[in-house]
């Protein structure tokens, strides 16, 4: 469990550090990279999400031994 | 940042960016700088091959011989220096086909090399940007603050007077950069192990660099249990600090040539032009 927990960590400050950086590439005023980061880092992390329901629904699924 | 008085255009700006990627310096007597040309190509090539006698350009057979292909040397920071990576293959290639040990100098060296491809790749922004400003100093105001965000990344925000994106970039980096280090148990400094993940964690720019001369050669004794999160995280933060030099130029280049600002957002409606009526 513990070993979720890091990777749940690390993927938060990489996904951080991606949408931030990935912010500030496309709007280079301030103001208003601030106002759009929030939904950046909710469509990315959401979209994340959505794939990690994905990917366990086919793992449990069509890749499933049992 | 004052705007630029007089801009006018000294030539193509992508032929002079194209003529540095085959020669350094080659784009700025293109443009009629011949001093600055002739500084740069002894700069850059100068780095280059210096980095090559002590590497004795062996740095390519770090490629396991499954990945070697005339193509494989294309994902690293040489090819920002392309008439001296041609080069390179072209006379050094992926070696003599036999395993044969590295030459002492061989980190040193091959960051060296590296390191020319990426002075090379900012000697042609330079060249673009001078081919559309009234002067060179406009060019090296454009070019200075990238620079300094290879130096330190957020160094060039910091010098715009972007303080809180530049502390940002930083910090964020910064952390991924020692972060992935520690992970990875310092394994991931080295060129030799990690071919590709080094090539672009080097963006990260002087602090991985002196990371690598001071642990670089750590010997992996027992498996690193993080080891692949590792070498994610500093090529991560090496390539997202490419994205903020392009953010800095950006920035720059709006200040002193007078660009629209790059933005995600559309543009709020002009307000509309008040009808004026004539009468007879």
């Amino acid at each position: 469990m513990s070993g979720v927990l890091v990777h749940i960590a690390l993927f938060l400050l990489m996904g951080t550090a991606i949408v931030t950086l990935g912010t500030f590439y496309s709007d280079a005023d301030d103001g208003r990279a601030r106002q759009a980061w929030p939904r950046r880092m909710l469509g990315f992390f959401g979209g994340c999400l959505v794939l990690v329901v994905v990917m366990l629904v086919c793992e449990h699924t069509f890749a499933s031994l049992g | 940042m004052a705007l630029d008085p007089k801009p006018a255009r000294r030539g193509d700006p992508t032929v002079a960016a194209l003529l540095t990627w085959f020669l350094p310096g080659a784009g700025h007597a293109y443009l009629g700088q011949f001093g600055l040309g002739l500084a740069l190509f002894a700069l850059v090539d100068g780095l280059f091959f210096l980095g090559l006698q002590l590497s004795n350009g062996m740095t390519f057979e770090f490629l396991d011989p499954e990945l070697r292909s005339p193509f494989a040397p294309v994902l690293s920071p040489e090819i920002g220096n392309l008439g001296g990576m041609l080069w390179q293959m072209r006379n050094h290639g992926f070696g003599p086909g036999i395993v044969r040990p590295f030459p002492e100098a061989i980190v040193f060296g091959s960051m060296l090399a590296a390191l020319s491809g990426v002075l090379n790749g900012l000697a042609m922004c330079h060249a673009h940007t001078l081919a559309r400003a009234s002067s060179v100093q406009v060019a090296h105001r454009v070019l200075l603050p990238t620079a300094a965000g290879f130096v330190v990344p957020g160094l060039g925000h910091l010098m715009q007077g972007r303080r809180a994106r530049g502390l940002v970039v930083f910090a964020l980096l910064m952390s991924c950069f020692v972060l992935g280090t520690l992970l990875a148990e310092g394994s991931n400094l080295s060129r030799e192990r990690h071919f590709y993940y080094w090539a672009g964690q080097f963006g990260i720019g002087l602090p991985g660099m002196l990371a690598e001369l001071a642990f670089g050669k750590l010997r992996v004794t027992s498996d690193i249990p993080y080891v692949d999160g590792g070498l994610v995280f500093g090529c991560v933060a090496g390539m997202l600090n490419l994205l903020a030099l392009i953010d800095v130029y950006g920035w720059s280049e709006s200040q002193e040539l007078g660009l629209p600002l790059k933005s995600s957002e559309p543009e709020s409606p002009a307000p509309a032009a008040s009808k004026v009526e004539i009468r007879l």
